[in-house]
């Protein structure tokens, strides 16, 4: 067991995914340059010393080229992980994604297959609209993409593993706040949740859910920042006597449904806080969820708790509106009882 | 001098491609083929001058005209018919289309209908070709309208500074859909863009299989032997429309006569014949072989059953089953 | 949230009025401050206001009425919600059932203000909001929702309010109910024959117990205790009809619900069927070995999961097995639905994988993990119990070998699987330790002959002995 921050335990798995096999690799930007940042938030930092520049391949500024490049060699039996420095980028990257990516082993009648894995940064941090986007919904609306969200060190590592050996092409949202990286990539703002994580092999796999804390009268479903929101929610109503569920998903596309609809049964009430957009975002796509298959166990409407339909603004007052915060979650909850 | 035997087959082979695509188009119009069809007709050289130095472990890429690069590379005249057909035994299973044929047990990558969405995956095959490093190259197919887009840019520039086994195919039919590419281009020749990647690059005579067979072949040892990319721009000619719904009324009649005149087929015929490696008999020979190669591809498509339903549920994720989907669900009683 | 309304005391010495009009009608809305309603004093007709905003309802008095100064004539609630669609047809529904169920003899206590019940054909019920959950849970406790009061947001009544009345209803029961009543003649019986009458069940009016309950009752408790009849006595024709035992039942189980359910299937597949059980040992060691080498990497695959496999392979090639008798007509099916027999507390229940022959063992085996689980839990949605092919039954935990399994209607066949065991086989020409498992197929001879059947059993043993075959 060690103790590591995500970027590390992200690090950690992908050294350990290219040990094991040779036909894995990284192609992002500014990824392996010697005395570089190892990334935007240092996950790949000192990579490159052990696996060389070709297995940790520095690209140009090209987006649209490298998800193309991570396609083509995924379909010629390598296993890329690819990058990009901040999630808004894959916008121009959504071609080969989507069009490519996502469709291939359809439009090949299931005869080619494409294991690549793309890693993203979400989240508000000061940037501006351009650098602050948390887009997972775009992605989640396309099928033959896999999309994961891990908000824990363990769940990074575990994930990533569960990525790059899982034959399709998959997704990897992770929290610009929650890397917990260090030296000059520190966010300020940071929440740097720093976890155990097993030093053997171990996989999270794709598709399930975990429940965080465990309760009986409402459920909470939050995803990497909002996760750790909904945790410091529950605390909050525990000291009213509300006890809420917090569910953390882990993957998005495909939806541990089951662990989702079990808990409504139980608890009759659903919150869903997010970090994006209220409308078009997942959160409704999971409140439609709910009311088709558990509308009987209901005692209360379903509840999202997003982001305004505004891009993310610069000023720190304003992000703070806009991020959804613990306290807009308790108040979210206490409405419905 | 190109062996003789190969002559023939390259011949042959342009020969099914255009019998192939005139098929199409007859069944087509007699409605037998749901979807929009993008012909071949008149770029054969092209496709079967380039891939006739390819093996099955080498990859070529496609557009939304892929069948001529499709056929060239050895993908089976049965699997694409029965896929435009829209039947199960096609390439694609059904699920693909025109746009869509290919056989990865050829190295035929499931063509690519966005344009120029083809190149940057070239580039990655190609990554991996030479990480691999069994001497397989991959052969990106393009017509001149992808040259404009931001792919090929990014694509091009990366096979470059890795030093890529690639060779980047650009059919310059003059025509991009319905564009003319004196609009659309300052330059006379598009293989000068190679020259700002650091890039190797040729021009040859796209009407001219033999010529086609020559500037590719220098273009996959320089890629095979680790000499980098090329950029290989070939002069051709689509003597049909863009898409079947194309009445092409933005070409001259002059223009398309002149042309049809250089037809490679005729052409190559034509040299055969005084080269002493065929006669109008042997010509004719071959003439019914491929005739009856594209009779029984028909056959089996029309024969071929279709698939279910449910099967567009199937082969989303590689390895899984169907995505369930409540439509799908027999419910209780039968 | 509600507030009453008031007969105000106007006059000094006045103790009633008379309720001269209404100016609003039950289930308006009334803005606070307006005019609601007129009384008559002894010198003069005056308005009174409305003390609040909301939806009028309760109203006791009516024009004519004399009232008690300060006494509540009507109820001012909470608004409701503007809801598009708000059509008749959904509130008939709230009112039919209401007066169904308002028809029952249901006691109200006097002291509970309940919401008006609305007159069959009124338009202005206040709408009533429900949850779901609520409404589900007063449902099945068959209570009417007009009865609750509800304290959730909005004015919605739920689940709390509706497990408070029910808890309430109950407490008021206990308290409320009587002892049982037996008639003095039946009373003075018993107690001289030291007969325990209150734990009786009274076949008199209204559940009294009579001396006829009282008399059978010391009938059984005699026949109890009766001698055996000699050895040489001749059986009579009415002994050796079959009569339930002697004794008063330890417990007593409602034999219904599934139970029921299950006694009626049984009986049908039973004996409307010509069921005919063929059993063979299989040589199960290479699927037991298969099972090891899947675990070791990483697939737990139960042998229900591969029996349901080499089922599917088997019934693919058998397509008259995979089928059932409707009216005049044998029905083969093209989809091959499997139902699995999952043992429990409420009885056996056979959830469906469906499309067994288009799944992969790991699906299968997380599907039939999910079935089972949610089988145990009662948590099997209605058509996931119903619509299979083929059935598959496993006693072999419990040590079972062969038996005879009912077939499952409309299917034509089920299998039985026994317990796997380590026996010793002679194979060529030596004996070694080989791991067997009976197998027993119940089929319907109305559909399908011993020797189809027969040969469908080989290939299930067949690919149970050598699962490479599957492969093939």
């Amino acid at each position: 067991m060690s103790k590591m921050s995500i970027a590390e335990a992200i690090r950690e798995g992908i050294r350990e995914e290219m040990r094991r096999d040779p036909l894995v690799f990284c192609i992002g930007e500014d990824i392996g340059i010697p005395g570089g940042f190892g990334g935007a938030f240092t996950v790949t930092l000192g990579l490159s010393d052990e696996f060389g520049h070709e297995r940790i391949l520095d690209t140009p500024i090209s987006e649209l080229g490298l998800a193309g490049v991570a396609v083509g060699a995924a379909m010629a039996g390598l296993r890329p992980i690819a990058d990009v420095q901040y999630a808004d980028f894959l916008f121009l990257a959504m071609d080969q994604l989507v069009n490519n990516a996502a469709k291939m082993t359809y439009m090949s009648g299931g005869v080619a297959k494409v294991p690549m894995v793309m890693r993203a940064p979400v989240g508000a941090t000061a940037r501006g609209s351009q650098h602050a986007q948390s887009l997972e919904a775009f992605f989640c609306h396309v099928p033959g993409l896999k999309v994961v969200a891990p908000a824990t060190a363990y769940d990074a590592k575990g994930l990533l593993k569960s990525a790059v050996r899982d034959d399709n092409p998959v997704i990897m949202f992770e929290h610009k706040l929650l890397y917990g990286s260090k030296g000059p990539r520190t966010e300020r703002g940071a929440l740097s949740p720093v976890g155990e994580v097993p030093d053997e092999d171990y996989v999270v796999p794709i598709g399930k859910g975990i429940i965080r804390r465990p309760g009986k009268d409402v459920t909470i479903v939050g995803k990497l920042l909002t996760m750790y929101r909904a945790l410091a929610a529950a605390e909050e109503l525990a000291k009213d006597g509300i006890e809420a569920e917090v569910i953390d998903p882990r993957t998005l596309v495909p939806l541990d449904k089951e662990l989702l609809l079990e808990s409504v049964r139980k608890t009759g009430r659903l919150v869903i806080v997010e970090e994006d957009n209220l409308t078009g975002g997942w959160a409704g796509e999971l409140a439609a969820i709910v009311a088709e298959e558990a509308f009987y166990w209901l005692d209360a409407p379903v509840k999202r708790v997003s982001a305004p339909d505004v891009p993310p603004p610069f000023a720190p007052v304003m992000e703070q509106f806009y991020v959804p915060s613990a306290e807009r979650v308790v108040a979210a909850v206490k409405a419905l009882f | 001098m190109v062996d003789p035997q190969l002559q023939l087959s390259l011949y042959r082979s342009m020969l099914t491609i255009r019998r192939f695509e005139e098929r199409c188009n007859y069944l087509f119009m007699q409605g037998k083929i749901p979807s929009t069809l993008h012909l071949y007709i008149g770029q054969e050289a092209v496709a079967v001058g380039v891939c006739a130095h390819l093996t099955a472990d080498d990859y070529a890429t496609s557009t939304h005209r892929p069948h001529g690069h499709s056929i060239a590379k050895g993908v089976s005249l049965r699997s694409i018919m029965a896929e435009l057909y829209a039947k199960r035994t096609g390439c694609c299973k059904g699920k693909g289309g025109s746009m869509h044929v290919g056989d990865m047990t050829v190295g035929m990558i499931p063509a690519i209908a966005i344009v120029g969405g083809n190149i940057p995956l070239t580039t990655g095959l190609a990554l991996a070709c030479k990480r691999l490093g069994q001497g397989r190259v991959a052969v990106g197919f393009m017509g001149d309208g992808a040259t404009n887009e931001g792919a090929f840019h990014e694509g091009l520039n990366m096979a470059s500074i890795w030093d890529l086994p690639a060779v980047f195919v650009v059919e310059n039919n003059l025509y991009a859909a319905s564009t003319p590419v004196g609009v659309t281009f300052k330059i006379q020749d598009i293989a000068q863009r190679a020259a700002s990647y650091g890039m190797a690059s040729d021009i040859c005579d796209g009407m001219d299989v033999l010529a086609v067979y020559e500037a590719a072949g220098r273009a996959i040892v320089r890629a095979r032997a680790g000499g980098g990319p090329t950029l290989l721009e070939c002069k051709t000619y689509r003597h049909c429309g863009h898409s079947r719904s194309d009445p092409r009324t933005y070409r001259s009649k002059e223009e398309e006569t002149g042309w049809a005149a250089r037809d490679a087929i005729l052409r190559m015929a034509a040299h055969l014949k005084e080269a002493g490696l065929a006669t109008d008999e042997s010509l004719a020979q071959i003439e019914q072989e491929v005739t009856a190669a594209v009779d029984d591809a028909v056959a089996f498509a029309e024969s071929s059953p279709s698939p279910a339903p449910e099967e567009a549920l199937e082969d989303v994720f590689w390895g899984e089953g169907p995505v369930p989907f409540a439509a799908a669900a027999p419910g209780g009683a039968r | 949230m509600a507030v009453e309304v008031l007969v105000p005391p106007l006059g000094q010495t006045v103790e009633t009025l008379t309720l001269v009009s209404w100016y609003k009608q039950e289930g308006e809305t009334v803005a606070q401050g307006e005019p609601l309603f007129s009384v008559e004093t002894d010198k003069a007709t005056l308005d009174v206001e409305a003390p609040a905003s909301g939806v009028l309802s309760a109203v006791t008095a009516k024009p004519g009425d004399v009232v008690k100064v300060l006494s509540a004539i009507a109820v001012i609630g909470a608004e409701p919600k503007e809801r598009p669609g708000d059509a008749g047809p959904h509130r008939g529904l709230d009112e039919g059932r209401t007066l169904r169920q308002s028809e029952g003899a249901h006691k109200r206590d006097a002291g509970v203000h309940a919401l008006a019940r609305p007159e069959p054909g009124a338009t202005s019920a206040p709408r009533r909001f429900v949850s779901p959950r609520a409404r589900r849970l007063a449902e099945s406790e068959g209570i009417d929702l007009a009865e609750i009061a509800p304290t959730g947001p909005e004015g919605a009544i739920i689940e709390r309010d509706v497990r408070a009345y029910v808890d309430a209803a109950r407490v008021r029961a206990e308290q409320a109910a009587p002892s049982a009543s037996i008639s003095p003649v039946a009373r003075r019986m018993a107690e001289e024959a030291g007969l325990d009458w209150q734990a009786l069940a009274g076949g008199g009016p209204r559940g009294q117990i009579t001396r006829e309950d009282v008399e059978a009752a010391l009938e059984r408790r005699s026949r109890g205790t009766k001698e055996p009849p000699a050895p040489s006595a001749q059986p009579s024709a009415s002994d050796l009809r079959p009569s339930t035992p002697a004794q008063q039942p330890a417990s007593e189980l409602p034999f219904a619900g599934i139970r029921a359910l299950i006694a009626e299937r049984m009986t049908a597949g039973h004996s409307n069927t010509a069921p005919v059980t063929l059993t063979t040992e299989a040589d199960v060691t290479a699927l037991v070995e298969l099972r090891q080498k899947l675990d070791v990497d990483g697939i737990a695959a139960s042998y229900n999961d591969l029996f349901l496999a080499i089922l599917a392979r088997a019934l693919a090639e058998h397509p008259r097995i995979n089928a059932s008798l409707d009216g005049d007509s044998v029905k083969l099916w093209s989809q091959i639905d499997i139902a699995l027999a999952v043992d429990t507390e409420r009885g056996l229940l056979a959830p469906v994988v469906r499309g067994v022959d288009r799944k992969g063992l790991v699906q299968l085996a997380v599907e039939t993990a999910s079935l089972a689980e949610r089988a145990r839990n009662g948590k099997c949605a209605p058509d996931e119990l119903t619509g299979g092919t083929f059935t598959l039954t496993n006693l072999g935990m419990y040590g079972i070998d062969a038996f005879t399994p009912i077939i499952n209607l409309p299917e034509c066949a089920i299998l039985g699987v026994g317990r796997i065991r380590t026996q010793p086989i002679w194979v060529s020409d030596h004996v070694e330790p080989r791991q067997v498992v009976w197998l027993s197929l119940t089929f319907d001879h109305r559909l399908v002959d011993g020797g189809p059947a027969a040969r469908f059993l080989q290939r299930v043993a067949q690919l149970a002995g050598k699962p490479h075959l599957l492969m093939a």
